[in-house]
């Protein structure tokens, strides 16, 4: 799982080799997608609770995916310092 | 020939551990009832505290296991570097150590590698959760270590490959360099190699019918650590190797 895989949720598989960080970091989840996530889990028969707590865990999962990949910048740093 | 089955003898399967002795041994387990039997597994002990090797018999399985040792933690890429450099087969196939394999799994890996043309340098299978609780059902529902088909003209075909469950030819692995050893931990190393290889000009295949079970690590805490590896690994390989 990786930054590419928000792309791909957005249905642009076109710019999967083709984006930088500023785009990738744009392209993550955002609160007004929200709804529509818990709309999905419904109509994919997902259950009622179930459905609830899934995007309880993308909230997780994307302030965590989010708060990583702006400290990943420093692996590259460390890189150019060695 | 082992028995009445099928060796797939120019296949290694390489594996890393740390400190998961009991799962280690329930996947060695899970490769004895494959329908076709790799040539080799290679286990990598990361710098296990407790030794791996003396814990193991390595005479009981219906395959040729072999034990390596990192005694200091190498992380995965590196592990696992260790482990191809250690192999011999032309296909190269990886899963985890927290993972149970499926009795198909090798043989499809290999079939559909073995069927495609050259520039096809990996195919990575599908994972389903081992338990039943709400992170694993999560897990699975949103196929998180289940790249999707990015490529509208080739369906079948994934961004990159995901080393809970994929093989790989040695030449292409060889060619790309291998896992970058820069990230030090599990999340990005196995997209990093991917791009390594998506670099050299090849490509890689979705395979439905190679299948693991993943014991998905349960709890918020290790949901949030997980994908906060994952984005670390991201932004890594999105600064080296992007675009391609």
């Amino acid at each position: 799982m990786s930054w590419i895989d928000i792309y791909l949720s957005d249905e642009e598989p076109g710019q999967v080799y083709g984006a930088d960080a500023e785009e990738a970091l744009t392209s993550m989840l955002k609160i007004r997608d929200l709804p529509h996530l818990w709309i999905n889990y419904r109509k994919s028969g997902v259950g009622l609770v179930n459905s609830s707590i899934f995007v309880l865990f993308d909230i997780v999962r994307n302030i965590a995916y989010r708060k990583g990949f702006e400290a990943g910048e420093e692996y590259l740093e460390e890189e150019k310092s060695e | 020939m082992m028995g009445n089955k099928k060796t797939l003898s120019d296949t290694s399967v390489v594996v890393t551990t740390h400190e998961r002795m009991d799962m280690l041994k329930d996947l060695l387990d899970s490769f004895s009832r494959l329908n076709c039997l790799p040539g080799e597994v290679i286990v990598i002990d990361d710098g296990s505290e407790k030794e791996v090797a003396p814990n193991l018999d390595l005479d009981t399985y219906p395959y040729t296991l072999k034990v390596f040792r990192n005694e200091e933690p190498k992380g995965p890429a590196g592990a696992r570097n260790v482990g191809v450099h250690r192999s011999r087969g032309e296909i190269i196939a990886f899963t985890d150590d927290d993972c149970i394999v499926e009795s198909g799994w090798l043989k499809n890996l290999y079939s559909h590698l073995k069927s495609g043309d050259e520039m096809l340098g990996g195919v990575g299978g599908k994972v389903k959760a081992y338990d039943d609780d709400i992170f694993s059902k999560y897990y699975e529902f949103k196929s998180i270590l289940e790249p999707r088909p990015h490529d509208r003209e080739h369906p079948n075909r994934i961004p990159y490959l995901v080393t809970a469950n994929c093989a790989v030819t040695r030449e292409a692995f060889m060619r790309a360099g291998g896992f970058d050893e820069n990230i030090d931990k599990a999340g990005g190393d196995d997209c990093a190699m991917s791009m390594r290889m998506a670099k050299s000009g090849y490509y890689f295949e979705k395979e439905e019918d190679a299948i693991i079970l993943h014991r998905f690590k349960k709890g918020f805490r290790n949901l949030y650590r997980t994908f906060y590896r994952y984005g670390k690994g991201g932004r890594y390989v999105v600064d080296r190797y992007l675009p391609l």
